[in-house]
């Protein structure tokens, strides 16, 4: 009897369609849900970064060699005064750690900003123009793909001196790869659509085609690039800072929070665990925000 | 797919020598060369003979030229800091990067492909949903810090692993899994999806239908073409890795090609930088080929466009 | 008489590379195409796909150069005017009115595109302007402000109607413009271009490959096949007595008129 229902349940056309469902809905709940846990994690560091200055109990830069590497609350023999202890120089690490959030988010959207528009420049006009124009950019795209970014980016920075600047310049110089293939394809679609040519037939300049009828219809990919590039550049600012030629003491980068402890590594390794884990759970908080909006905007493009 | 072939070849040159343009040009902005070889408190006079002496007071193009050149025949000049000359440097780091980038991928596919196969066998599983917010989740960790944490925990607490070197194997298990750790969600995530697509195939139910066991035709049919692509993937990201080594070999104080190079850029050894990004980039054109390849003979429809 | 627009020897080839060793071919998509609109009248252009007749209305809207011909608006050779001018005299209504609205604007931006393009009016008259040609094409004006997405097949094809006409062209050229809608809907939207036709003394080039649709509004048909004209003549004339092999393949096999589509009167 059992075998019979399992036979018939598995043939029930409805029941088929309702596991469908639910597993759709699941996707939809949880895409839902990665926008929800990204989004407040995410808003809870920008606001962390935006009142820094309120909210940190020390000044950042302030040393006290006689309060050199205290341990944070969970250790023994800390200091109330500093919850997450204080690093070699004796300045404050939570302080250091707030203060750092706006280091990492500065050049995260900077760069995620500028890399966005070279990489959407270069896709829209290689998608709407295609022939030659497309050609060229296609080379300079797959130029700029077999280029190790690290290894630009160190030699780069190095080349003009490290510093926040610089940094944004360089990353936001170098990561508009995917921007550009991802609006290259979405502009050569959207470009074969008939409201381009009745624009084109109306006699409306190639601008304002451009940027009134094809752009509103590919800037949705934009956003979900946008996210995970700044996610990108926040790491790889990291590793330029921990690498020593990002963002230069005494600000407090969280990379080079980490560069700086880890001579310290072997008896006091709280030390680097404390930046790393904001770095992780700052960049966790963009990645999983940018995986909700690409499934909710599109789950067909999911994986 | 001859004429698919020819015409990637066309590119790859091109490509090859613009990145050599580049690497070139872009280093030498980075400082005075004349300057360097002649040591900070050189007096004016003393520079410019150093120009005349290598040639530095010629056109940036017939510089670029001999450089190429030279290059090509495996000559690429004085390191400012080592006595080897760059060719021998090169030639002495590049074995230790290349067996870690090795490692690291033979630790992705061996994590990858395992769990990507089990993923698409159960999708939406508890362990293909397990695996995937792993791989979502380690994304998000630094690489240097994930190769320190390691570092703490393996080598310092459990004493399991030498700390930092690259004397004996044993170095070379926590930076390759920290390399390869990286390399392993792109991986799984495309096993998942080729397994996905083949299982789904006419060809995979007939094998059943013909009353092959399970497993053979799991082994024998299903992985065998899901994998394919896979191998076009990974030789793009051994290019990756190659890259990713420059921090791996700094956090671990591995004597590679990587730390060579960050030692260089501190160092301002141009010399060495222009070397190390010419093979590096070459070493991604090289693989990016072989990738398209891969790709070309897998999918009719990429060789035409 | 002269006619409104004429092509004379028009000719539009691609080149086609084969691959980097071979020499590049040519494909001839429109080839030495002579035909006339006159005013007022309906020149009904069929043919199977890929033989060139989109090609041609390309080359008529200014969105395809020809490799070779002329073509003539009043007497006029169209190169000398700009595309400016061209726009003002012939608009298109394109088959698909899902891609041909584009979604990401407001009915009212659609249909007043060209006016702002062409700098006409202010954007209180652009109102009234939209107002009146929804009126016109049969579009309730509480739509003005809606998304193509919110709208029907036929109410879209209405919109691109309306956009079509804004500034009163005299030439239109339908490219296929039922053939992506309802049967039910069809009708209506034919009934419409007709009534419109009649309304501002439209001249049309009807594009399709619906000869019954042809057979019903055409003056003239022109018979494509291969990129060339090879049978142009009235439309009852071409009915009753093809001449062309093409033609008489063409009537045999595909005429199969739908009774239901024309009891409402066309």
């Amino acid at each position: 009897m059992s075998n019979i229902s399992a036979d018939h349940q598995k043939l029930d056309p409805d029941e088929a369609l309702r596991s469908n469902m639910t597993r759709h809905l699941f996707r939809r709940i949880s895409a839902h849900n990665s926008i929800l846990i990204g989004g407040t994690v995410l808003g809870a560091i920008v606001f962390m970064a935006l009142f820094a200055s309120l909210l940190a109990p020390h000044d950042p830069f302030s040393q006290d060699l006689s309060k050199r590497l205290l341990p944070p609350f969970w250790m023994e023999e800390h200091n109330p005064k500093h919850i997450l202890g204080t690093d070699n120089l004796g300045r404050d690490y939570l302080s250091r750690l707030i203060y750092g959030a706006q280091i990492s988010l500065m050049i995260g959207v900077c760069t995620a900003i500028i890399s966005g528009i070279i990489g959407s420049a270069l896709g829209i006009t290689a998608g709407y123009f295609g022939g030659r124009v497309d050609a060229v950019i296609t080379f300079i795209i797959t130029t700029r793909l077999s280029m190790p970014i690290v290894l630009v980016a160190l030699a780069v920075v190095a080349l003009v001196g490290g510093s926040l600047h610089a940094v944004i310049l360089v990353l936001g110089f170098l990561l508009w790869d995917r921007y550009a293939v991802v609006m290259r394809s979405a502009t050569q679609q959207a470009r074969n659509m008939d409201y381009v040519s009745a624009a084109r037939a109306i006699g409306c300049p190639t601008w304002r085609i451009v940027l009134s009828e094809i752009f509103p219809n590919v800037v949705n990919n934009l956003i979900v690039i946008a996210t995970f590039e700044v996610a990108h550049a926040i790491l790889l600012e990291a590793s330029l800072s921990f690498l020593g030629l990002g963002v230069q003491p005494p600000d407090p980068s969280w990379g080079l929070m980490i560069a700086e402890g880890k001579e310290f590594l072997l008896f006091d390794p709280w030390i680097i665990t404390i930046p790393g884990i904001a770095l992780s759970i700052l960049v966790l908080a963009v990645n999983m925000l940018g995986d909700g909006i690409r499934d909710v905007s599109a789950p067909e493009n999911r994986n | 797919m001859l004429n698919f072939t020819v015409r990637r070849i066309f590119l790859v040159i091109l490509v090859a020598f613009t990145v050599s343009v580049i690497a070139f040009f872009l280093v030498r902005m980075s400082g005075d060369l004349a300057t360097a070889l002649a040591g900070e408190d050189a007096n004016a006079q003393e520079i410019a003979d150093i120009k005349k002496i290598y040639g530095l007071d010629r056109p940036l193009i017939i510089q670029y030229a001999d450089w190429l050149i030279d290059a090509l025949r495996g000559d690429f000049g004085a390191s400012l800091y080592f006595p080897e000359t760059v060719g021998e440097l090169v030639a002495m780091r590049l074995p230790t990067t290349l067996q870690l980038a090795f490692s690291g991928l033979i630790i992705s596919l061996l994590i990858g492909i395992p769990f990507g196969v089990i993923s698409a066998l159960k999708p939406d599983s508890w362990i293909d949903r397990i695996s995937m917010s792993i791989a979502v989740a380690g994304q998000a960790i630094p690489t240097f810090w994930m190769g320190l944490m390691l570092m703490v925990l393996f080598g310092l607490i459990l004493r399991l692993t030498p700390i930092s070197g690259d004397e004996s194997w044993q170095h070379f298990i926590l930076p390759a899994f920290t390399l390869g750790y990286y390399s392993t969600p792109p991986i799984m995530r495309l096993t998942r999806s080729g397994m996905l697509e083949v299982l789904a195939g006419d060809y995979i139910r007939t094998a059943y239908a013909k009353g092959l066991k399970p497993l053979r035709v799991l082994f024998k049919h299903a992985l065998r073409n899901a994998v394919i692509p896979v191998v076009a993937l990974a030789s793009v990201q051994f290019g990756h890795m190659l890259s990713g080594a420059i921090v791996i070999e700094s956090v671990f104080a591995m004597q590679g090609i990587g730390y060579l190079a960050w030692e260089s850029i501190l160092r301002n050894d141009i010399a060495v930088i222009q070397a190390i990004l010419l093979i590096v980039c070459l070493f991604y054109v090289g693989l990016t080929f072989i990738s398209d390849l891969v790709n070309a003979w897998l999918d009719p429809r990429i060789r035409v466009s | 008489m002269t006619p409104i627009l004429e092509t004379r020897d028009l000719e539009c080839s691609f080149q086609i590379s084969t691959g980097m060793f071979s020499p590049k071919k040519a494909l001839v998509a429109v080839n030495g195409v002579s035909v006339q609109l006159l005013k007022g009248q309906v020149l009904g252009l069929v043919g199977e796909s890929g033989c060139g007749k989109s090609t041609l209305a390309k080359m008529l809207l200014g969105l395809q150069r020809p490799t070779k011909g002329n073509i003539l608006f009043d007497g006029q050779p169209l190169e000398k005017l700009s595309q400016f001018e061209r726009a003002a005299r012939v608009q298109p209504i394109f088959q698909d009115p899902y891609s041909s609205l584009n979604p990401r604007k407001t009915i009212f931006e659609i249909i007043t595109l060209p006016l702002s393009v062409h700098k006409i009016g202010t954007s209180r008259d652009r109102v009234l302007k939209a107002k009146e040609m929804m009126d016109l094409c049969g579009l309730a004006s509480r739509y003005l402000n809606s998304y193509p997405s919110q709208l029907s097949g036929g109410q879209r094809q209405r919109v691109a109607i309306a956009r079509a006409l804004v500034m009163k062209p005299e030439v239109v050229i339908c490219d296929e413009p039922t053939s992506a809608l309802d049967v039910s809907v069809q009708s209506q939207i034919l009934n419409l271009l007709m009534e419109l036709k009649n309304e501002l003394g439209l001249t049309y080039l009807l594009i399709s490959h619906n000869l019954a649709v042809v057979e019903h509004l055409a003056d003239r048909v022109a018979v494509m096949y291969f990129g060339e004209i090879v049978e142009n003549e009235d439309t009852e004339q071409l009915f009753n007595k093809p001449r062309h092999e093409y033609t008489q393949k063409l009537l045999n096999s595909v005429l199969a008129p739908d009774p239901s589509l024309f009891s409402r009167g066309v």
